[in-house]
């Protein structure tokens, strides 16, 4: 089984892509940390005008700003999951490639998968993004922040029904 | 008793088919393309026919788990210095597999300009090495078939830059239309 050939110039092109990718991704999760952080910020700032003045209203804009912030937060939370697998996939087959530099001598697979992923990857993160769609809500990484939304509408529906009150 | 070719010779009758409903006004080749679509048909048709009778491995989507069995077809087959033909057939494939999600409208960037790219690009040379194959493999029975599907995909095409060349023309005039008129001195 032979190497793939120009494999000095594909793994350093492999380099470029990954080096790519983790700005992308130190980007996105910046954007991420700010939108969890005003969605808070907003959020609280609009229940205690709420609980303050005895309007209502306030907790309800805030179950809307909640809610426009999880769509913005699920929306970049798509974008970093994407990342996230295009970096793993790159990693296997650094991996591969670092299994064939120590055992290729003895195990011809070893080089071989590692010529096969390589020929196989996919370049480059933004010509492979795929469209957003609300069905993807499930695969969003980290899932915690699902939990992060959930509970500030409930705080700001209870808040609504208390003020009512 | 002959042998039956590994593609259908009747496969390339589904780009004849759809060229004379362009033809005719009852298809659109501007529609967006979905797994249903006839060209989608016919390559995906065409790659299973290609893997399971000429080459021996079955293939059932396109994706990167079958890009990676091509892939390593490809290269045990080169190994053993198969066609040049054979092997473009196969480096074909895995361009499809890389330009899918495209095809279909997944990835951000899909449009008309894609549709005929893939149709003036993709199909047309797929149909030509196909037929370039197909001369190198001895299976003289699929050149015509080959020939007259190349001849609907040219159609198809010549349909959609039209199309495209309308669009541009109308937003030209409105554009010129909703400019103040000049005043003469």
């Amino acid at each position: 089984m032979t190497e793939p050939p120009n494999k000095e110039e594909l793994l350093r092109l492999l380099e470029m892509d990954y080096d790519r990718t983790n700005k992308f991704i130190e980007g996105v999760l910046s954007t991420i940390v700010t939108i969890r952080g005003w969605a808070i910020t907003i959020s609280l700032a609009l229940l205690g005008v709420g609980f303050d003045r005895d309007l209502s209203q306030a907790a309800l804009l805030a179950v809307v700003v909640t809610l426009l912030f999880a769509a913005l937060d699920a929306y970049h939370s798509w974008l970093y999951t994407q990342a996230i697998d295009h970096t793993r996939s790159i990693e296997a087959i650094l991996a591969r490639y670092y299994a064939s530099l120590v055992r290729g001598h003895i195990d011809a697979d070893a080089t071989e998968d590692f010529a096969v992923k390589l020929e196989t990857h996919r370049f480059g993160l933004s010509a492979n993004l795929s469209r957003f769609g609300w069905s993807k809500i499930g695969s969003l990484r980290p899932r915690f922040m699902v939990f992060l939304y959930i509970a500030l509408l409930l705080v700001a529906a209870v808040a609504a029904c208390l003020i009512q009150l | 008793m002959k042998k039956s070719p590994p593609i259908a010779p009747e496969l390339f009758d589904i780009l004849v088919e759809f060229a004379d409903t362009v033809r005719e006004g009852e298809a659109d080749p501007n529609d967006r393309l979905t797994e249903a679509s006839d060209v989608i048909v016919f390559c995906q048709n065409f790659y299973i026919q290609l893997f399971q009778n000429a080459l021996g491995i079955t293939i059932t989507a396109l994706d990167d788990a079958a890009k990676e069995k091509a892939v390593r077809l490809r290269r045990r087959l080169a190994e053993k210095n198969a066609p040049a033909t054979t092997l473009q057939l196969i480096t074909w494939f895995e361009r499809l597999c890389e330009i899918w999600p495209d095809v279909l409208d997944e990835v951000y960037g899909g449009g008309v300009e894609d549709r005929l790219a893939f149709y003036g690009g993709y199909v047309s040379k797929l149909l030509r090495r196909a037929r370039a194959w197909a001369a190198a493999t001895g299976l003289e029975e699929l050149d015509k078939p080959i020939e007259r599907a190349a001849r609907a995909v040219t159609e198809i095409v010549d349909a959609l830059g039209s199309e495209r060349d309308a669009a541009a023309s109308r937003k030209r005039k409105r554009a010129v239309a909703k400019k103040p008129g000049r005043q003469r001195r």
